[in-house]
C-alpha cells in the first residue's frame, strides 16, 4: 500500500536540528519504510536496500543542520539524500546497477504457464521498473509507492513540476507496455 | 486538445483523495481515453503490498548515534592570527632632531622586536596545535574532518591537527604525542576524531577527542591551568581528566568501558557523572551511566572450565554475561585475556574476553581494591578477598590500610591466592603521610592501622586529598580528617562512604557503623546493589533469556551456547523471527560460521546485508567480522572499512620489520586468518 506522508511540523524539524534523539527517532519511524521502498526499487536487493536505508538516516543526522525548510520540504530533502546514496552505491559497484534482472525474468520460453495471465506483484513491478530510465523510475516510485505529491517529487529530483508530470505519463506508459507484453494484469 | 500530462495529474490527485477509480475514469474526454489504463496502473501500484525491511538500523541505535552527535563538541574553528608583517622602521626626518624623535625611533625598534617575537611565537603555537604520530604500526589512515575527506596513509612523525580523523586496521596501533608529552595510544580497529587540539610551549594542553569505536590507552601529564583539558568523548559519556593514566574501550552499541590505572577521571553522561579513581572501572551504555564504579580484575591465561555463565581462567572464576564483549571464537582451552570488574555484590563480571595467540598470554592475574585488613597470620584482605602475603611478595611503596592497591597473584594448589606483587595505586608524592619505606608493615601500625600522618593530623598542613574530597554537609574537611586521623580510615574508604551515601541516600553514620563493626567493604556494598541507572535493585541475579535460535541446533557445544547468550536482543522486539532463521542459516552456511553468531548480530541491529559484507571482508573470521561491524556501527562507511581491511592485506606482511607489538587495550589483536580451507568465495546469494 502507498504511504502517504504528511507535512512535518516545523517545530519538529527545529527539535531534530537541535539534536533531540527522540524526535530523530520519530522521524526514523515515520520515514524508514518509504525510504526503504525507494531504495528497494532502486537497487533491487532487499539487504542492500536495508543497508542503504540505514545509511540515509545516518547521513540525515549529520546533515540536519544544513537543512533549510524554507527551500525544500523535508520529504524531498530526505529523498535527495536517498537518491544521492543510491547513485554512490551504483558507482561503488562499478556503475552497473544490481537491478539488471534479466536472469530473473521469466521469459515466454521458460514459462510453462505462458498462456496464463499473471497479476501484478511487487516482484514483477521491480522487474518492469528496471526497464525504465532512472528518472522515470524515481518518479513512479516516489509518486505511487511513496505517495509524494508532484511538487515534492520535483524538489527531490531537481526538476520542474511540468517535467515531472511528463516523466510520470511517459513512465506509466512504458510500464504499461512492458506489463502488457508480459501478460501481466493489474485491473 | 487537453494537456494530457496535466489531465493525468488531476485524475491522479482525485485518486489520491480517495475517489473510486470508476468515478475518476468516468468523465475522461474521449480523446484522452489512453489515460485510462495509466490511471488503472497507477492505482494498482498504489494498492500493491510493497516489501518491508526485514532489518534496518534499530530506532534505538539511531537515537544513540544522534545523541552522540549532539554531545560531540563541535570543533572550534581555529582563529588564525594574521601573519604579522615585520615593518621596517621608516626613517623620520625628525629622528636626528631631539628627544621626541629619539623616542619614536626607540618605539619603532621595539615594535620590530615585538613583532618578530610574535611571529616566532605564532609559528610555535601553530605547531603546538598539532600532535605527532609515533610508533605507527600496521594499517593507519588519517583524513580531514569532513566525512567525505580522503584517507591517507600515516607514518611516524606525521603531525595531525584539530578536525582530523584517525583510523587503525587489524593488528595495528599508533601513539599520538601531544605538546605537553601526554600520549594517546590507539589499538586495533579504532576510530578517533580530534575535535579540538590546542596549547603548547608552556601553555596548557586542550584536547577533545571523540572515540567512536576501539580502544585507547591514555597517559596524561598533569594539566596546568583552568583552561587545560583532556577529554575523550564516547557514546556513553565524556571522560575528563587532569593528569592520570586511563583506558577507554568502545564496543558494540556504543557500550564503553572506562578504567583508571592511576589518578582520577570523571565520566559525564547525559544527566549524571561518575568519578573513577585508581584501580576502578565502569562500563556504560549510552544514557546508562552506572551510579558507582567497581574495582577491576584482569586475567591472561587458558580457559580451563566453562559451566553455564561461569568461566575459569588461571583458577579464577568469573561470570560472562550477555553484555560481555567477546573478541574471537573463544573455546575451552584457549589462551585469553579477560578484563572485568568486581561488582558491588562481590561478583567478578567479565567486560571483555579476547582470544590470544598461544604465545601472547603471560599467565598473569591481577585485581585492585582497598586494602582492608592485615592479619597476624600473614594474610591480607583486599576488597573482601583474602590473599597470602609471604616473603616472596614484592611490596611497592606507599601501601597503607584503607588505600587502593593492585595485587598480582597466582592461585595455589590449595586454592589460596598467593600475592606475587602488591602496588599502591594512590601513591602521591605530595602526600606527607605516604610511607617512604618499601615495607608496608613498617608504614602501618598493625594493631591500630594508623598511618604516619602527624603533619596533617596535628593541624599543621592541609591534607590535599581531604581538601579535594571536602564539600557538602557530610564531607566537611574536619570530618574527613577526623575519620582519617582518629578512626584510621583510608581515603579510599572515605570515598566509598561518601559515594554510597550520595548514590543510595544512606546516612553516612550507618555506613560508618557497619564498617566499624568489622564488615568488609564488599559486604557493606552488598546491602545496596546499584543498577546501571543508579537506582536500588533487589539482590536477585538476573537470568539470561536464550534466543529461539537455540532450537535450531540441539547439538550446540558449550562455546556455541555461550555465543548464544552473547546475542540477547537489545530491545523488546521478538528476535529473531521465524522468517529470519533461514536467512541467518544461509549466511552461516556460506561462511562456515554458526547460525547463532549470525542471528546474534542480526538481533543487535545489523542487517543481513551488513553481516554478509563483514563476514566477506573478514574471510569468515568472526572476531574480525565483529570488529568490522563495530566500526560500521560507529558511523564509518563501507568504503572506509574496506580501505583499511584491504590495506591490511597488503601492508602487514609476514616478517615485516614494522610488525605491530602486542597491544594491551583489551581488544582484539588477532591477525587476519587465512580462509580455513573453505575453498573459493561462494557466489552471492540470489537476488529477489
Amino acid at each position: 500500500m502507498t504511504i502517504m506522508l504528511e507535512t512535518l511540523n516545523p517545530e519538529l524539524i527545529a527539535r531534530a536540528q537541535s539534536g533531540d534523539p527522540a524526535v530523530i527517532g520519530d522521524l526514523y519511524d515515520r520515514y524508514r519504510l518509504s525510504v526503504f521502498r525507494y531504495m528497494y526499487y532502486k537497487v533491487g536487493d532487499l539487504h542492500v536496500a536495508e543497508d542503504l536505508t540505514s545509511d540515509v538516516f545516518l547521513r540525515m543526522i549529520r546533515a540536519l543542520n544544513s537543512y533549510r525548510p524554507q527551500n525544500v520540504s523535508f520529504d524531498a530533502w530526505l529523498f535527495q539524500i536517498a537518491r544521492n546514496l543510491a547513485i554512490d552505491h551504483y558507482r561503488k559497484v562499478g556503475g552497473k546497477t544490481p537491478l539488471s534482472l534479466e536472469e530473473h525474468m521469466v521469459t515466454d520460453k521458460d514459462d510453462p504457464d505462458r498462456n496464463l495471465e499473471r497479476s501484478l506483484t511487487s516482484d514483477l513491478l521491480l522487474q518492469a521498473l528496471s526497464k525504465l530510465s532512472d528518472l522515470q523510475r524515481d518518479v513512479i516510485v516516489l509518486r505511487f509507492v511513496n505517495g509524494l505529491p508532484i511538487a515534492q517529487v520535483a524538489q527531490a529530483l531537481h526538476k520542474s513540476e511540468d517535467a515531472i508530470k511528463a516523466l510520470q505519463r511517459r513512465g506509466l506508459g512504458t510500464l504499461r507496455e512492458i506489463l502488457t507484453d508480459w501478460e501481466v494484469t493489474y485491473a | 486538445m487537453p494537456n494530457f500530462d496535466e489531465l493525468l495529474e488531476r485524475k491522479l490527485e482525485a485518486l489520491e483523495k480517495g475517489l473510486p477509480v470508476e468515478r475518476v475514469l468516468a468523465d475522461i474526454p474521449e480523446e484522452a481515453m489512453d489515460l485510462k489504463p495509466l490511471l488503472m496502473l497507477a492505482s494498482a501500484i498504489r494498492a500493491l503490498p510493497h516489501p518491508k525491511p526485514v532489518s534496518v538500523l534499530a530506532r534505538q541505535s539511531l537515537e544513540s548515534i544522534a545523541a552522540r552527535e549532539k554531545t560531540r563538541p563541535i570543533a572550534q574553528p581555529r582563529i588564525l592570527s594574521p601573519k604579522p608583517r615585520i615593518l621596517s622602521p621608516q626613517p623620520r626626518i625628525l629622528w636626528p632632531f631631539g628627544r621626541t624623535g629619539l623616542a619614536v625611533g626607540f618605539a619603532a625598534v621595539t615594535l620590530v622586536v615585538l613583532l618578530t617575537f610574535m611571529a616566532f611565537f605564532s609559528l610555535g603555537s601553530q605547531q603546538a596545535r598539532a600532535a605527532s604520530l609515533m610508533e605507527v604500526s600496521g594499517v593507519v589512515r588519517v583524513a580531514s574532518g569532513s566525512v567525505e575527506g580522503k584517507w591517507q596513509a600515516a607514518e611516524d612523525g606525521l603531525r595531525v591537527r584539530a578536525g582530523q580523523r584517525l583510523i587503525t586496521g587489524p593488528n595495528s596501533s599508533l601513539t599520538l604525542v601531544f605538546s605537553d608529552g601526554s600520549r594517546m595510544t590507539l589499538g586495533p580497529y579504532t576510530y578517533v576524531t580530534l575535535d579540538e587540539l590546542s596549547g603548547g610551549w608552556g601553555t596548557s594542553l586542550r584536547l577533545v577527542a571523540t572515540q567512536h569505536t576501539g580502544t585507547t590507552q591514555n597517559s596524561v601529564v598533569p594539566l596546568r591551568g583552568a583552561k587545560s583539558a583532556y577529554n575523550v568523548v564516547t557514546p556513553a559519556g565524556v571522560v575528563s581528566v587532569h593528569g592520570t593514566q586511563f583506558n577507554v574501550a568502545v564496543g558494540l552499541e556504543g557500550t564503553s568501558r572506562f578504567s583508571v590505572d592511576k589518578g582520577e577521571v570523571v565520566v559525564s553522561g547525559q544527566s549524571s557523572a561518575l568519578s573513577l579513581e585508581s584501580g576502578q572501572a565502569a562500563t556504560a551504555k549510552p544514557g546508562l551511566l552506572p551510579g558507582i564504579a567497581d574495582y577491576q580484575f584482569s586475567l591472561q591465561g587458558i580457559v580451563s572450565g566453562v559451566s553455564g555463565d561461569t568461566w575459569i581462567v588461571n583458577g579464577v572464576s568469573f561470570v560472562v554475561t550477555g553484555e560481555t564483549q567477546r573478541v574471537g571464537d573463544i573455546q575451552d582451552g584457549m589462551m585469553v585475556s579477560v578484563e572485568g570488574r568486581v561488582t558491588e555484590l562481590g561478583e567478578r563480571v567479565a567486560d571483555s574476553v579476547t582470544s590470544l595467540g598461544e604465545s601472547e598470554g603471560e599467565g598473569q592475574s591481577t585485581f585492585t581494591g582497598i586494602l582492608e585488613k592485615i592479619n597476624d597470620d600473614g594474610t591480607w584482605v583486599v576488597d573482601g578477598v583474602t590473599i597470602d602475603v609471604g616473603e616472596g611478595t614484592e611490596l611497592g611503596a606507599g601501601i597503607a590500610l584503607g588505600e587502593t592497591v593492585k595485587v598480582k597473584f597466582v592461585v595455589g594448589e590449595d586454592g589460596s591466592w598467593d600475592a606475587v606483587e602488591i602496588e599502591a595505586l594512590n601513591e602521591d608524592e605530595t602526600e606527607p603521610e605516604a610511607t617512604e619505606s618499601p615495607e608496608a608493615t613498617e608504614a602501618v601500625d598493625e594493631v591500630s592501622g594508623s598511618k604516619l600522618n602527624s603533619a596533617n593530623c596535628n593541624g599543621g598542613k592541609v591534607h590535599p586529598k581531604a581538601a579535594k574530597m571536602a564539600g557538602g554537609d557530610q564531607a566537611k574537611y574536619d570530618q574527613i580528617m577526623d575519620w582519617f586521623c582518629n578512626d584510621h580510615f583510608g581515603f579510599g574508604e572515605i570515598q566509598i562512604m561518601l559515594t554510597l551515601s550520595e548514590t543510595q541516600g544512606v546516612s553516612i553514620t550507618t555506613i560508618y557503623d557497619m564498617r566499624l563493626s568489622g564488615l568488609g567493604w564488599g559486604q557493606i556494598k552488598k546491602q545496596w546493589p546499584i543498577s546501571p541507572t543508579g537506582e536500588m535493585t533487589p539482590t536477585v541475579t538476573p537470568t539470561p533469556t536464550l534466543l529461539p535460535f537455540s532450537t535450531l541446533a540441539p547439538t550446540l557445544t558449550i562455546t556455541e551456547a555461550e555465543v548464544l547468550s552473547n546475542t540477547l536482543p537489545k530491545n523488546d522486539r521478538s528476535c529473531p523471527r521465524s522468517s529470519d532463521i533461514p536467512k541467518a542459516q544461509a549466511l552461516a552456511d556460506k561462511y562456515g560460521v554458526s547460525a547463532e553468531f549470525v542471528g546474534g548480530l542480526f538481533c543487535k541491529g545489523f542487517g543481513f546485508g551488513e553481516i554478509d559484507k563483514a563476514l566477506s571482508l573478514s574471510n569468515g573470521d568472526i572476531a574480525i567480522a565483529q570488529q568490522i561491524l563495530n566500526m560500521r556501527a560507529s558511523g564509518l562507511g563501507w568504503g572506509d572499512i574496506e580501505l583499511i581491511q584491504n590495506g591490511a592485506a597488503t601492508t602487514v606482511a609476514p616478517g615485516n620489520k614494522n610488525k605491530p607489538k602486542p597491544y594491551g587495550g583489551g581488544q582484539g589483536n588477532k591477525p587476519v586468518k587465512p580462509n580455513p580451507g573453505r575453498g573459493p568465495k561462494p557466489p552471492k546469494p540470489g537476488k529477489p
